[in-house]
């Protein structure tokens, strides 16, 4: 384990999710259960997305999303790579003046002393070409590690954000990792209890579902299915958009979904090079128009 | 003759901009003080970045302006009056401070002012602040309420000239989100 960390601050999975949500709750952020629902990244849960724009003044959120990325699965036999995994979110809006120093101070919350360490801030542009999102920020190193995302959206949805919001990522399982001082994802300790008395690790919980997911997602999902179920996602989403008092969060829901089966598709290898440009730019049509929506519909309620 | 110090303190600018940042701001400081007519062939501005802070320093920069004539040439001695009075209405003189000279076309009427130049440090302020909404970054991003756009969020603005800092303030269009210097 590395040296710095102060023997109080504990290191185990959980207590860094624990340390993290108490840091940012200190904040003045809203601290949320993960969506319900099956995403590539916490960027996609309402919280981020559709609260990057209006109505409210200022929005502070924090939670954890798990993420779930098909083609990223590796059977559990990878160290580093999985196709479920975590990250913790925080949005910011407006983006606070000392948005750096806040987030120094959490990394001191879960043990990581940033005078002992060589952080650093490299420059490292964000956009989400399914979201018609992007920002101007850093991925922020760790001992020559990325250990989090730091951007400044500019434009979601096509949008431009006004306030700016800060997003910062934290990808808690090579966090996690840092400062467990651990090679292997599948060994972080994920309890803080000793292996004799029952405690836990990452592979005790989710070795096997790699496993099987990785099998399904790569092997056995049903691809006519999947193609069924994202027409009738993207459909749906249509649909509601369509209404006459438009339904924004319902239809996010059915753009989420489709982004979610793209990904799925995407792994299975049913879409070629040129249907993926297609496939992103229907699941952004449905996402802008789920912007506008929200936008549309908080502006009536805030002028109501 | 006095120095100009120019700092700029944000958040970490990305490391394949820091070099050109420094030497754009030195060749905009330079161009600029060449304009006020403050620029003298023995000035010289040197431009430094670090990831927080970009700045310059100039040395042997004058402390006020050279005073300077401006000459306008108006009619002819013998143009009518009508045209004449609106010479004088455009040039802000009377008809006893206009002289008259001649030149090759013939005799002309021309009005001469002096005027005084201004202290530098009193016109350093506009300079920097137009600088800055002007700073040829090759992104730039707004950050907070502001509309005003810099490579990163822009923290602290130090100007120091002929040993005394100079204060002002840029407006970041977002109401109350304005930054301060000196003081």
């Amino acid at each position: 384990m590395p040296t710095s960390q102060s023997d109080e601050i504990r290191t185990d999975f959980q207590s860094i999710i624990l340390n993290l949500q108490r840091h940012w709750a200190k904040q003045g952020a809203v601290v949320l259960q993960p969506y319900d629902m099956e995403v590539g990244a916490g960027t996609f849960h309402p919280a981020t997305t559709l609260r990057s724009l209006g109505p409210d003044d200022i929005w502070r959120a924090a939670y954890v999303q798990p993420s779930r990325r098909p083609s990223d699965g590796r059977y559990g036999e990878n160290p580093n790579r999985m196709q479920h995994f975590y990250q913790f979110q925080v949005i910011f809006k407006p983006s606070p003046a000392e948005s750096q120093a806040l987030y120094l101070d959490s990394l001191k919350a879960i043990g990581l002393d940033p005078d002992k360490h060589d952080i650093r801030f490299v420059e490292d542009d964000w956009e989400s070409p399914t979201l018609g999102a992007w920002g101007l920020g850093w991925e922020v190193w760790c001992d020559g590690m990325e250990i989090s995302q730091f951007t400044y959206f500019q434009q979601v949805g096509g949008i431009e954000c006004n306030p700016v919001p800060l997003e910062l990522t934290y990808g808690l399982e090579r966090l996690a990792m840092y400062i467990q001082g651990v090679e292997n994802v599948y060994d972080l300790d994920w309890d803080g209890v000793p292996a004799a008395e029952g405690g836990k690790t990452y592979g005790d919980i989710f070795k096997r579902a790699e496993v099987e997911f990785s099998g399904w997602n790569f092997e056995h999902a049903d691809t006519d299915m999947l193609l069924g179920h994202f027409r009738d996602a993207e459909i749906e989403c249509g649909r509601l958009l369509g209404l006459e008092t438009p339904l924004a969060l319902p239809a996010y829901d059915q753009c989420m979904k489709a982004s979610h089966l793209f990904n799925m598709l995407d792994a299975r290898g049913v879409i070629s090079v040129t249907e993926r440009a297609a496939y992103i730019g229907r699941v952004r049509n449905l996402a802008k128009g789920c912007c506008e929506a929200w936008m549309e519909i908080t502006e009536t309620t805030t002028n109501g | 003759m006095a120095d100009l110090v120019i700092e700029f303190v944000s958040e970490e600018i990305p490391a394949r901009m820091q070099a050109g940042a420094g030497r754009d701001l030195a060749r905009l400081i330079e161009s600029a003080l060449t304009t006020l007519g403050v620029w003298h062939y023995d000035s010289v501005a040197t431009g430094l970045c670090a990831p927080r802070h970009l700045l310059a320093y100039a040395t042997n920069i004058a402390a006020s302006q050279p005073d300077r004539i401006i000459e306008k040439r108006g009619p002819r001695v013998d143009a009518p009056e009508a045209a004449i009075a609106g010479f004088l209405n455009s040039a802000g003189v009377s008809r006893e401070e206009l002289v008259e000279e001649d030149t090759p076309k013939g005799r002309f009427l021309f009005a001469r002012s002096e005027i005084t130049g201004g202290d530098t440090a009193k016109l350093l302020v506009p300079i920097i602040v137009d600088i800055l909404n002007h700073f040829p970054w090759l992104k730039s991003q707004r950050w907070g309420r502001g509309k005003f756009r810099w490579v990163r969020p822009l923290y602290r603005i130090n100007i120091l000239f002929d040993g005394r800092p100079l204060a002002g303030a840029l407006d970041l269009g977002g109401g109350d989100a304005t930054q301060f210097w000196g003081d």
